[in-house]
Formats: structure tokens, sequence, C-alpha cells
């Protein structure tokens, strides 16, 4: 059973290793790789990956609930002085979830790619990155450690980076690559000074360091309360940049510039999760960092209504499902900021299938329509394409919150949490965040069957007479995931329903620790209260969905008319609220001015662009570097040189 | 206790030195008769040099500190070994490839390592001062060696003159320290005036950091790594670092061991760290914002390092605890790796275009599909440049990061921690251009062996350390942490 965990996490690196060699041979050959042979690699990876953890599973099921743990020693990391780190695979509840997700629907993304990639040259490189992603993917959520699972942080962060700059030979691209990667940098500072405090102030306090997650769960008391909510702080900032939550969500439409399979996979169903993830991990932290919660609540709160603001007024279809994606990631922050992890780790669960799904539709509807990306030029394409239809509007009604599809549930019980949830340090967070996300669903179903109606219903566009339906290898995988999305919501139908809530006891064991700290919420509230948030969440749901019907299926001229009234509220959502701009004029403008107006002027072109075109004039040997030597500018570096001398005999002495 | 003068083990811990000096010296004579066995000549030195460090005695004190043979030094003196390992392996191509190959090259070589060997393993401040000079002199020559190259001989021309500069700087104050304590000995320096020890141990210092091109002492460093030929712009990004900061861990772990040596500790402690602070400051921000806007690899390379140095400084600061030997130590090597491979890389595409050299950044657009090893291999060394896991250079600064923290430096590890973001933006720009659409006029690749021997050396150094930051595994190595950590126990 242990050996089987390494095998997990090692199938997707060999599948990378084979198609990756398999690549540079066959660029110095110069010859082209089948797609048979490299497909084949990249699906058997993730498949083995998915049926040993389907193994695992099962096994879980029989033991009692207590026992589901499994860790395997893989080798010893670093084992020296105070700092001892093994890299060590952990199974619990929680992250056996979590690989499910991760080999299942990568696994599904990795079929539909074989498809969509048949005709781009180079798709020996690409299924190799892909399944590296995996590797790290998984290395994430089965270490034991933090640093292990900081490496895998980085590693996914890598290959996001590399994937959307897939093909690099487009600037835009491998712009958006970049900005993605260092914008995560941003967040990765605040998660490694998180992890360097925690290590530093167990050293400190508890004697001997451990990034082991077990083992500063145990001893996680002996903190001080501000270490432990300025941790909580550290790592969340790290949280922001991966989950795309407010301020760094920035990059996360940027990054639809990669392949329609990499926006599904990676800044869909996978990646993006994995801030949620590590808070959830770390549940036993921020139960005690009620400070820190209450931040994350917010964040998340103001994300999920922003966001969905935004993709209310996008006309690329990735876009929309972009902001649709930071939105719902937002929601997913409101539930472990309330304390409800299981309910947070629910909505990753089934956000994965239903807006997979709608990746893959969109990649398929682009497929059709050939490379067209703007909704405004297509229309009546569900009678072309009735099972991407079929299933695209399956995953629209269960992220807009129709019951009984997957997205009723599990935003329904983050809506709940919040509604009924405590605050210790910001009494007021919950309700707040519950009127946010509450605004926010309306604006949900309101933006998806926008997209849906101006993509599906309707006439012609004018992009869309040649359309057709697209061929299996993109149908299947969309019918597995609108299955998903329909299906997966009844492993947590809440008490209140009559359900078991299965998902929350499935994972109980490793929120156990955190049932006694800030809001746990289900104990306080009644089930009448329950049933009524229900009733509100499908009128809202039915409201948003009437509204888009009103203004993009009914009278069609009607958005536009709205546009024109309000020329400026209009201009600024539709331009995303000039963040991107904004940033750009305080943060990236002025570290390139110091770098190129003032370093770079000054030391390097005055000296060395200017004095080298004159040096070239001067004849050669030892004669013109003396007179160099007189030119000034050495003397100028001694000067320097001198200056800082007196200055630093000044201060010390 | 007055040791002896002399013994047979004082005569095995000089062994060493007389192997690489003496080397050298044989080396530059076989220049009269068969100039290109250079290579040939230097590799069989330092390979006996590896024989005479593993027979060298690990304690050994003699003639007034002017040898100190302890462990810090040897695994300092190692570390330069593969520091000069790796630029015989990119001079030999190089050197063929212009037609300049000779055996003075390799001996001027070997005698600045002897110079750094000697500035390891001394706290003699006359000897101190012998192995600086014995290190600089012959490098004067070698940033000159591409004659033809107008840059060429303007580097060497300002390393002359301000290497010069330094070096009086530092005479001076160990002229100051002399005339305080009556004693050239640092370990021996008991009392003496306070004002004129301190003003003493500054100047001493300031020679330090202009040898390891800490901003503001850094001006130099651009200029000269820039003209100098590629693998002697290696050699000072790693050789030089690695013998200054050994130099600056022992002296400095000498200044501030206040319990250790009362008299010694001339430095005001609230009163030099401060200054520290400002120029580990300093350098990393100067470095890495200068870095950022370069269009010239090698001179991005050349920020680079002093980026680094400022990282490395984190761990001379002593905060509320001692100076940081074994994070310095540990983040050397994984710098000496990941430095090294990288300059192999531009090595390899430095073919030289009417007398200079073009490598300018969107000259490499292309390349890593043209080679896709090359790429890769430039890849992993920027991302470990960068401090990303799981590479040589992300434990490298865990390591520093982490006891500066513990050292109640916090302030100083968030700015560094934001300055390695920042860094990742110049190197990705690199790894970016290396996997765009080729261009008409592509780079020159040269394929030779001596460039790839030293990237597969140094992916490996680079990926071993990552992925096994602790276990080197080989029979008598036993662990890289605990060598570093038991190098520095001889430190005061």
């Amino acid at each position: 059973m242990e050996g089987a965990l390494l095998w997990i996490l090692i199938l997707p690196l060999i599948g990378f290793a084979v198609n990756g060699l398999a690549a540079a041979a066959a660029a110095r050959l110069r010859r082209e790789l089948p797609l048979r042979f490299t497909a084949f690699v990249a699906c058997a990876g993730p498949t083995l990956s998915f049926l040993l953890a389907l193994d695992l599973f099962r096994r879980f099921l029989g033991e009692e609930p207590e026992n589901r743990l499994v860790v395997q020693e893989v080798f010893r990391w670093i084992e020296s002085g105070g700092l001892s780190v093994h890299l060590r695979l952990l199974a619990d509840p929680l992250s056996l979830v979590m690989v499910l997700v991760v080999a299942g629907v990568g696994g599904v993304i990795h079929f539909y790619s074989a498809g969509y990639m048949a005709h781009d040259r180079g798709h020996g490189r690409y299924f190799a990155y892909l399944n590296l992603f995996l590797f790290f993917m998984l290395l994430l959520v089965l270490g034991d450690s933090l640093l292990t699972l900081f490496v895998g942080w980085e590693g996914v962060g890598l290959c996001s980076y590399l994937l959307i700059g897939f093909w690099f030979e487009d600037t835009e691209k491998a712009r958006a690559g970049k900005k993605a990667f260092i914008v995560n940098r941003i967040g990765d500072f605040g998660f490694l000074l998180g992890i360097l405090l925690l290590a530093s102030s167990l050293a400190r306090f508890g004697g001997g360091a451990t990034l082991a997650i077990g083992e500063i769960a145990a001893r996680v008391h002996e903190l001080p309360r501000g270490v432990i909510e300025g941790a909580a702080l550290l790592l969340f900032i790290g949280a922001t940049g991966k989950s795309a939550q407010i301020p760094l969500y920035i990059w996360l439409p940027d990054a639809m510039a990669g392949p329609t399979p990499v926006s599904a996979l990676i800044h869909a169903a996978t990646m993006v999760t994995a801030g949620v993830y590590m808070i959830a991990r770390m549940s036993f932290l921020y139960e005690l960092a009620p400070a820190a919660s209450a931040v994350v609540l917010l964040v998340g709160a103001a994300t999920a209504l922003f966001a969905a603001t935004i993709a209310a007024l996008q006309t690329d279809i990735k876009k929309v499902l972009a902001y649709s994606t930071v939105s719902q990631l937002g929601y997913m922050m409101i539930g472990v900021g309330a304390g409800a992890f299981a309910a947070g780790i629910f909505h990753v669960f089934t956000h994965a299938f239903f807006k997979a799904c709608l990746f893959l539709g969109a990649g398929s509807v682009i497929h059709a329509v050939s490379g067209e990306q703007d909704i405004r030029k297509m229309g009546g394409l569900f009678r072309k394409m009735p099972r991407t239809g079929w299933t695209f509007l399956i995953a629209t009604a269960a992220i807009a919150g129709f019951p009984p599809l997957s997205g009723f549930f599990s935003k329904d019980e983050i809506l709940f949490v919040a509604f009924s949830g405590t605050n210790a340090a910001l009494s007021w967070a919950p309700k707040a965040a519950w009127i946010l996300g509450t605004l926010a669903a309306v604006l949900t179903a309101f933006y998806m069957f926008r997209l849906f109606f101006l993509v599906f219903a309707g006439g012609e566009g004018e992009k869309t007479r040649e359309a057709h339906e697209s061929p299996p290898l993109f149908t299947v995988p969309l019918v597995i995931l609108a299955a998903g999305a329909a299906l997966a919501g009844f492993l947590g139908v809440p008490a209140a329903l009559g359900g078991g809530n299965r998902f929350e006891h499935w994972l109980a064991p490793v929120f156990e620790g955190a049932h006694h700290g800030a809001g746990h919420a289900s104990a306080h509230a009644s089930h009448a209260t329950e049933l009524v948030l229900m009733a509100l969440a499908v009128a809202i749901a039915v409201l948003g969905t009437w509204a888009a019907h009103a203004l993009y299926v009914r009278n069609r001229e009607l958005p536009m008319r709205l546009a024109e009234r309000f020329p400026a509220a209009y201009r600024t959502v539709r331009d995303k609220f000039y963040v991107d701009e904004i940033y750009y004029v305080l943060v990236v403008h002025p570290i390139h001015v110091l770098s190129r107006r003032v370093l770079f002027r000054i030391v390097d072109v005055r000296i060395v662009d200017g004095l080298v075109n004159l040096v070239g004039h001067l004849s050669r040997g030892f004669s013109y570097a003396l007179r160099f030597a007189q030119s000034g500018h050495v003397q100028t570096y001694a000067f320097v040189l001198l200056a800082a001398l007196a200055m630093l005999l000044w201060k010390v002495l | 206790m007055s040791p002896p003068l002399f013994g047979p083990d004082i005569l095995r811990a000089l062994l060493p030195f007389i192997v690489v000096a003496v080397g050298a010296t044989l080396t530059t004579l076989l220049g009269a008769w068969r100039t290109r066995l250079g290579l040939a000549a230097a590799v069989a030195v330092l390979a006996v040099a590896v024989l005479a460090l593993r027979g060298a005695p690990e304690s050994v004190r003699a003639w007034e500190g002017a040898l100190v043979l302890d462990r810090f030094s040897l695994v300092f003196m190692a570390l330069l070994l593969g520091a000069a390992f790796f630029t015989l392996f990119l001079s030999e191509p190089v050197l063929r490839r212009e037609g300049r190959v000779r055996a003075e090259y390799y001996g001027l070589l070997l005698f600045s390592l002897s110079g750094m060997f000697l500035l390891v393993s001394t706290t003699n401040l006359l000897m101190i001062f012998l192995a600086l000079e014995l290190l600089s002199i012959p490098l004067y020559v070698l940033c000159g060696y591409a004659r033809e190259d107008d840059r060429s001989i303007e580097a060497a021309m300002k390393y002359f003159v301000l290497g010069s500069f330094s070096s009086a700087i530092f005479l001076f104050g160990a002229a100051l320290l002399f005339g305080a304590t009556g004693t050239i000995d640092l370990a021996a320096m008991h009392g003496g005036d306070r004002l004129l020890g301190a003003a003493g141990v500054l100047l001493l210092l300031v020679g330090f950091f202009f040898k390891a091109a800490a901003v503001p002492f850094h001006m130099w460093a651009p200029d000269v790594y820039d003209g100098a030929p590629t693998p002697i712009a290696s050699f000072m990004a790693t050789a030089v670092k690695i013998a200054t900061f050994g130099l600056l861990l022992r002296v400095l772990s000498f200044a501030f061991a206040a319990e250790a040596h009362p008299a010694a500790a001339f430095l005001d402690r609230e009163a030099a760290e401060p200054a520290l602070r400002w120029i580990a400051i300093l350098t990393m921000s100067v470095g890495n914002l200068s870095a950022l806007t370069q269009n010239n690899v090698k001179r991005m390379l050349a920020y680079s390092s002093i980026a680094h140095a400022g990282y490395l400084f984190l761990g001379l600061i002593p905060g509320s605890g001692a100076v940081d030997g074994a994070g310095v130590t540990y983040y050397l090597v994984a710098y000496l790796f990941m430095t090294s491979g990288a300059f192999a890389v531009i090595a390899a595409l430095s073919a030289r275009e009417g007398g200079r050299e073009v490598l300018t950044v969107d000259r490499f657009a292309g390349v890593g599909y043209r080679r896709p090893f090359l790429g890769l291999a430039m890849t992993i060394f920027l991302v470990s440049l960068a401090g990303i896991p799981p590479t040589a250079g992300f434990f490298g600064k865990y390591l520093l990061f982490r006891g500066a923290i513990d050292r109640g430096l916090t302030g100083l590890v968030v700015i560094a921690v934001l300055n390695s973001a920042l860094s990742l933006y110049y190197y990705l720009r690199v790894v970016v251009f290396f996997y765009m659409k080729e261009t008409d006029r592509p780079a020159a690749i040269d394929d030779a062996l001596g460039f790839r021997l030293a990237m597969i050396a140094a992916l490996a150094g680079v990926l071993w350390i990552g992925f096994m930051p602790d276990l080197f595994g080989l029979p008598g190595i036993p662990s890289l942490l605990g060598w570093v950590q038991a190098s520095v126990s001889s430190l005061p």
C-alpha cells in the first residue's frame, strides 16, 4: 500500500522523461514525433495514477476513519544540526480527494489534448510539460512538509509558465507567461517568509525546527498568538498569488493565452486551487488565527464579487471563464476563511468538474469556429454542436447554482457557513462575506447564461456558419466532465435535505482538531434557516438567468443602450477597473525607471558606451590604456570608492 | 607554548601550496618548449593538489598565523579547486577558438589559485597582503589576455588601477592595526589603541569588499567581467568570490568574537552592523536593479554576481548571534555550480565577430531548439540563480535566510526575498529568448567538449544539491551540510 503512493507520484514523471527525451531527440534529428506515441505515453501516466488512487480510496473505505492514513518515506532530504527535512508522502482523506481530482480530471484533459494538439508541431514538448505539471501538482498535495509543498508549489508555477508560453514565437504569450510567473513570485515571497517565520519561531519557542505539517500541528500551541496570525497572513499572501485573489489575481486572465486544455487543467481545475488546499492543510493554524481568517474571508468575498462584475462584460469566451474562475476561487476562500474547510474543499472538488467542462467546451467551440474567441461573433451553435451545447448547458447550470447540480450544493454550503459563522476577531466579517457572496451569485448566474445565450442561442453569428460538432476525442471528455458536474454534488447533500453530507464526514478526520476554533457553523444554525437560504439561492439563480435571458435573448439591443446610457461605468467595468494599468503605473514603471534611467544611464551608458566608442579611435597598447586611465572615468570609480570609504569611517568610528 | 618552527606536519600542510606554486612555475616554463601542453600540465597540477589536500593535516598553526590549516581552509581550498577545474574546462576551447593557446595562460591561472589558497589559510596580515597580490597580479594580466579586443585591455587596466588602489587601502589598514596592537597576527591581537585599531579593521575590510565587489565598491566589476575573456570572468565570479568570502568570514569572526578574543573586537558591534546592513541592502538591490535592463548577457551575469554577493552578506552580519559561516559556505557551494554553469553556456555562445564578442540577448533566439541540452541546462542554471526549488540555489538561499531570521534580521530577509523575486525577471528573459523563434542571424554555437563537460558537471551539482541538499553519497564525503558545519567549527 505504501509503495502505491510513490507510484502515483512517479508515473507522470516517467511520462515527462520519456516524452521530453523523445522530443529532444526528434528536434536533434529534425523529425516529427508521431502523435500516437506522445499522446499514449502522456495519457498512460495520469490514468494509471488515477487507478492507483482509486484503489487506495477503496482501501480507505474499508478502514476506520481514524486509520485512513498512509505515510511513505522516500528519502532523507536534509538532516543536519537543528534542521531535519524528510521527503515523505502522506495520503489522508484530504490529499486523496485532491489526488483523485488532479489525476482524474487531469487524465480526462490529457485525452482531450490528444485531439486538441493534433495539428500542432511540438506536441512532444507540450505533453512532457503537461506530465511534469501533474507530477509537481501531485507532489504539492502529497507532500507532508511545508518544504515539499513549496517545491510542488514552485514547480506547478514553472510548468504553468512553460505551458502558457507554449508558442514562444508569440511575444504576447511569452509575456503573459512571464507575468503569471512573476506575479506568482510576489505571492511566493509571502509564502516563503511564512515558512521561515514558522520554522524559526518553532525553533525559538519550542526547541527544534520542523517543517513537517503534522509536527507543526502538534506543536502549534507553543507559539505566541502574534506569530500564528503573522504566519497565517504570510501564507495567505502566497495563496492570493497562486489562487488568484485580490490583489494578485491579474495574472490569471492573461494566462488564458495558453492552449485551452492548459487553461482547463492548470488555470481552472487544479493549480489555482493550490492556495485553498494549502489553507485547508494548515487548518489548525487558521483555526487559531481569527484575524487572518477574517482577512481570508473578506478578500475571498471581495474577489468573488469583483471578478464576477468584470466577467459580466467580457467578450472573449476564455476571459469570461477566467474571471469566473477568479470569482469561484473567492468562494472557496470564503469557505476556508469561515473555518468550514470541508466546504471549501468540496467547492474545489465540484468546481474542478464544471469549470474543466466549461473550458473544454469553450475549446471545442473555438476549434469549431476556427479560432475565434469573441462571443459577439458567435450564436446559434446549439443545433450545430449538440453534444458540446448540452454539456456546456449542464456545466453552466451547475456553476449558476441550479439544484440538484453540483454547484448548488457546494456554493450553498459555503454561503450557509458564512451566514451562520462567527469570527472572534471581526464579528461582522462572515455576514459581510455572505452578502458579497450572495450578490456575486446573482452575477454568476447572469454572466454564465449571458455567455451561454450569446454562444449557443439565437441566430447564426458571423463566424458560426461553417461550424460543426467536434470529434469524439473532444466530446467524450466533455460528457464525462458534465456527468461529474451534474452528479458530484450528491456526495455532499446537507443534513437539512436529509442527506448525510458524506463529503464532510470523509474529510472529518483531517479537520478534527479544527472544530472547536474560530467559527464552525453548522451546529449553531437550525435546519430551517438553511432551507430558507437554499430557497433564496435558487431564487437568485433564477433571477440571474432571467436577467441574462431578458438582456441577451429577448431584447438584444438593450445592453448596447445601457452601455450608451452609462458610458463611464461601462468602460470602467469592461476595462477590468484598470487594475493592470494602475499596477503598471504604481509598480512596474517606477522599477523600470529606476533601473533604466538612474542606474543604467548614469553608471552604464555614460561610462561604457560612450567610452568604448572613444577608445575605439585610440591606438592599441599600453599608451592608450594609460590615457584611458587618465580619462577621468577610472577616477570616477576611485572617487566613489574613496567617498564610500570616508562615509564608512565616519559612520562607524 | 612556542610551536615548532618546522616539522613533518607543517611540511604536509605546506604541500598543497607548494604543489600549486611550483606547478604554476613549471607550467609557465613549459611555455618555452611545448606551449600546447599547458592544459595537460595544469590538470596534472590540480590533480596532484587534490591528493596533497587529502593528505593535509587538519589543524596546523605556524609562523605567527602565516600558515593556518584547519578544516575551514581545507573546505575553501576544495571549493577553489572546483572553481579552477571549471575554468580549465572553459579555457581550452575558448583559447583554441581564438588561436591563443599558450602555457603561460595556465601558469598565470595557477599562480592566482596559489594566492587564493594562501588567502583562506592565514591570519597573518602580511601573508594576507601577499596572497591578495599573488591572486590579483596574474588576474590583471589574464583580464587583458584577449589582446586584440579593446574591451579586454580596458578591463585589465581598470582592474589594475582600482585593484592597486584597494591594495593600498588594505595595506594602510594593516599598518594601523599593527601600530595599534604591535602584532600582525589577527589571532594574537590583544589590546591596543581602540580608535587606531577600529580604523585599521575598517580599511582592511574595504580592501576585501572591493575584491568581493560589494556596493559601493563594485564599480569596476561589470566593466571588468564584461571585457575579460569569458573563462576569466567566470573565474573571477566564482573563485575570487569564494576566496574573498572565506577571508571575510575569518576576519569578521575574529572582529566580532568579543567573548573569545576580547581585545580583538575592535569593531564596535553597534556601529559596524548598520554599515554592514547597508552594504548588504545596497549590494543586492543595486546588483538586481542594474541587471534588470541589461541586454548583454555577460554583463547581466556580472550584475547578478554582485547581487549574490549581497545575499551572502546576510551571513556576515552577526545580528543576535554570530557570523553564519555554515550558511555562507553552503551558499558558495551552490553558487559555484550555478554560476560556472551559466558562464559555460555563455562561453559556448561567445564566438567573436570582428574581434569582439556579441552577447546581446536577442542573438540567442532559438538556441534552445537548436541545442536542447544547452537550452535545458541554461534554464536550470538560471532558475537556480533565481532561487527556485528544487535546485541548489533555493537551498542556499533557504539556509542563509533562515539563519538570518534566527538572528533577528527579519527586515533584511524581507528585502532579500523581494530582491530574489525581482531577479527572476531578468533571468527568465534569457530563457524566453532561448525558446523564441530563431532569428536570421543566429548566434554561433560552439560544441566543444570542454563546455559540455563543464555544463554536465555544473548541472549535476545544481540538481544534486537541489534534490539531495544533504547527501553526497560518495564514500569519504559524508554529508555536505555536515561538512560545511564542521568546517566553520574551527573559526573563533
